[in-house]
């Protein structure tokens, strides 16, 4: 079920739901949802020698932040989002969520309409700054400010609960926005080996 | 200042000019966001570059070629610190506490920019400035004199290792750093050498280098406890420096300091410090009883001393087997852990305290 204003509160009363920093409660929560800011740093995206990303998991392979530029701006700064350009942010807010709620992250309507568009869900348990990827659809240029509440996010309560601790370490406690790790699965091997094994059906 | 017999030719310097002209190109488009005056320090750069670029080498006296290499090395030099100090390559989060620490003891920090190297070096943890302030006078006057720049600012460079500069475990060493600049500014080990009849010896340097540490390390112990003697342990083993005390010594009256033991050299270097800066050594730090480090969130840092026990706390995690965290994390994730909750709970900090600032100013006006 959605969690609303006063249970959102509640949760962050007693410290089971932790926004660090929390800059300005009084608008960020909101009746169902609560405002998280555009975080400090980003990677950008660009052109590098190599022809393509590689997410087939080949080990030989360059690893995915080499296609990307980290730069950093002060909360206040703008940064520019260029026409169809994959940038990697973070929120600002360092979150630590309950065992039994997960979170979903939308961009803010405001936002939506300038042409960004993102819809994740973040897991039970979660800690840490939550990597998102926002790429301007429009075609003009966007300037967002640093520390402007860019997105939306809403909680839902499970009837158990689930340990992420145990699971997704390598996402644990980021402050900075990740790389993907898609070439890290694991099934990637099983995969390949398919092609060898599957036999050609008539 | 003297003339020195040397050729200074035109070309020699025209040489050097064009050199750093080509920096000059790679740091037009800079940004110093973080800082004002970093920002103040450029742009009296660039107006004097451009003005330098205007005068005919050539037409200069032997004296007036001096004059020119003197100011055209000093701008090269404050160039290349400026390189380094950008916002993307500063680690502005450690920068942002040393300059705390500053303002406890320096009443005209206004007048200083504090400029970071990166080093490629592991162990480059380093505090650079002016050892001879007349140096500094002269190029100011140089700068009035020919081309009537005005420049109050003076220059503290940060060297840390590139690869090291977001880790907050090693950052202690730079509060030692810092120690030895207030030690320079405010002559603090003269004064216990003068006051223990050593400064006349002639043992008299290796006697200094000794209480220069000794100084240091107490100094840093105000501010992070037995973490910078920790990792001194280590740097030091097996290895003892000819000229630096022994490290046993070292970190024995750090604890003498901490633990307000009875202590000749420790009471001699407090009643010093005391007569030269007007401030006392002190504890100047504050840790949680339970770190929220230990459930994985950033501590709500609230005042200077519980930003400065953030190094502490994560030392403390790192530093016992039993922690839970070390039971439960592969050592390189704890390492990383630990490095981006200290960073994230600086950063915290330094936003929340402009925003309430900013937020409450706000409410007054309207
Ligand atoms: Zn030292």
């Amino acid at each position: 079920m959605y969690l609303t204003k006063s249970a959102i509160e509640k949760l962050l009363d007693n410290k089971q739901l932790i926004i660090r920093p929390l800059l300005d409660k009084q608008t960020q929560l909101g009746e169902v949802s609560l405002d998280l800011r555009l975080g400090q740093d980003f990677l950008v995206s660009y052109l590098g020698r190599d022809v393509s990303i590689d997410a087939t998991g080949e080990t030989r392979n360059r690893p995915l932040h080499i296609f990307f530029d980290e730069t950093r701006r002060i909360v206040g700064e703008a940064f520019v989002f260029h026409p169809n350009q994959v940038v990697l942010c973070s929120t600002l807010e360092y979150i630590r969520l309950p065992d039994n709620v997960f979170m979903s992250l939308t961009t803010r309507s405001s936002y939506s309409r300038l042409g960004f568009s993102l819809s994740t869900v973040v897991q039970p348990g979660y800690c840490g700054c939550i990597s998102i990827e926002l790429t301007n659809t429009g075609n003009v240029p966007v300037k967002v400010l640093v520390g402007a509440r860019l997105l939306q996010a809403r909680f839902f309560k499970m009837e158990s609960s689930t340990k992420y601790l145990n699971t997704d370490r390598k996402y644990l406690c980021q402050v900075r926005p990740q790389v993907s790790k898609a070439p890290e699965d694991t099934e990637f091997k099983i995969l390949k080996s398919l092609v060898n094994t599957t036999p050609n059906l008539p | 200042m003297k003339t020195p017999n040397l050729e200074i030719t035109p070309q020699n310097l025209e040489l050097r000019f064009s050199q750093l002209l080509r920096v000059t190109d790679k740091l037009k488009s800079s940004k110093y966001s973080d800082s004002k005056k970093k920002e103040k320090l450029h742009q009296t750069l660039m107006v004097a570059i451009t003005k330098i670029d205007d005068c005919n080498f050539c037409g200069l006296s032997k004296t007036e070629l001096w004059h020119h290499h003197v100011l055209i090395e000093r701008i090269f030099l404050w160039l290349e610190y400026l390189v380094d100090s950008t916002i993307n390559q500063t680690p502005y989060e450690i920068m942002n506490c040393l300059e705390l620490v500053l303002a406890d003891w320096i009443d005209d920090l206004d007048n200083y920019v504090l400029l970071t190297s990166l080093s490629n070096k592991r162990n480059d943890f380093a505090f650079h400035y002016d050892q001879d302030p007349s140096l500094l006078i002269e190029i100011r006057k140089l700068l009035k004199q020919y081309y009537d720049i005005d420049l109050e600012l003076d220059v503290i460079r940060i060297i840390l290792p590139k690869f090291l500069s977001h880790d907050y475990l090693t950052a202690v060493h730079l509060y030692h750093e810092l120690a030895h600049f207030i030690d320079w500014k405010y002559s603090v080990t003269d004064q216990v050498l003068f006051k223990r009849g050593l400064l006349f010896r002639k043992d008299a340097d290796e006697n200094k280098i000794k209480y220069q540490e000794h100084f240091a390390d107490i100094f840093a112990a105000q501010y992070v406890d037995r973490a910078s003697c920790v990792h001194l342990s280590y740097l030091t083993y097996r290895k003892p420096n000819g000229k630096h005390p022994p490290t046993r010594i070292r970190i024995e009256l750090v604890e003498n300091f901490l633990d307000e033991k009875e202590s000749m050299i420790v009471s001699d270097i407090k009643k010093a410090t005391l007569s030269c800066t007007r401030r006392p050594l002190k504890k100047r730090f504050k840790t949680a009883g339970i770190s929220d480090f230990n459930n994985l969130i950033p501590i709500e840092v609230r005042a200077p001393e519980e930003l400065h026990g953030l190094f502490i706390e994560a030392w403390d995690i790192w530093q016992n087997p039993k922690s839970a965290l070390r039971k439960n994390f592969k050592r390189s994730d704890l390492y990383r852990i630990l490095n981006n909750l200290v960073e994230k709970s600086i950063s915290n900090y330094f936003l929340t305290q402009a925003w309430e600032k900013k937020y409450v100013s706000d409410e007054i006006r309207n």
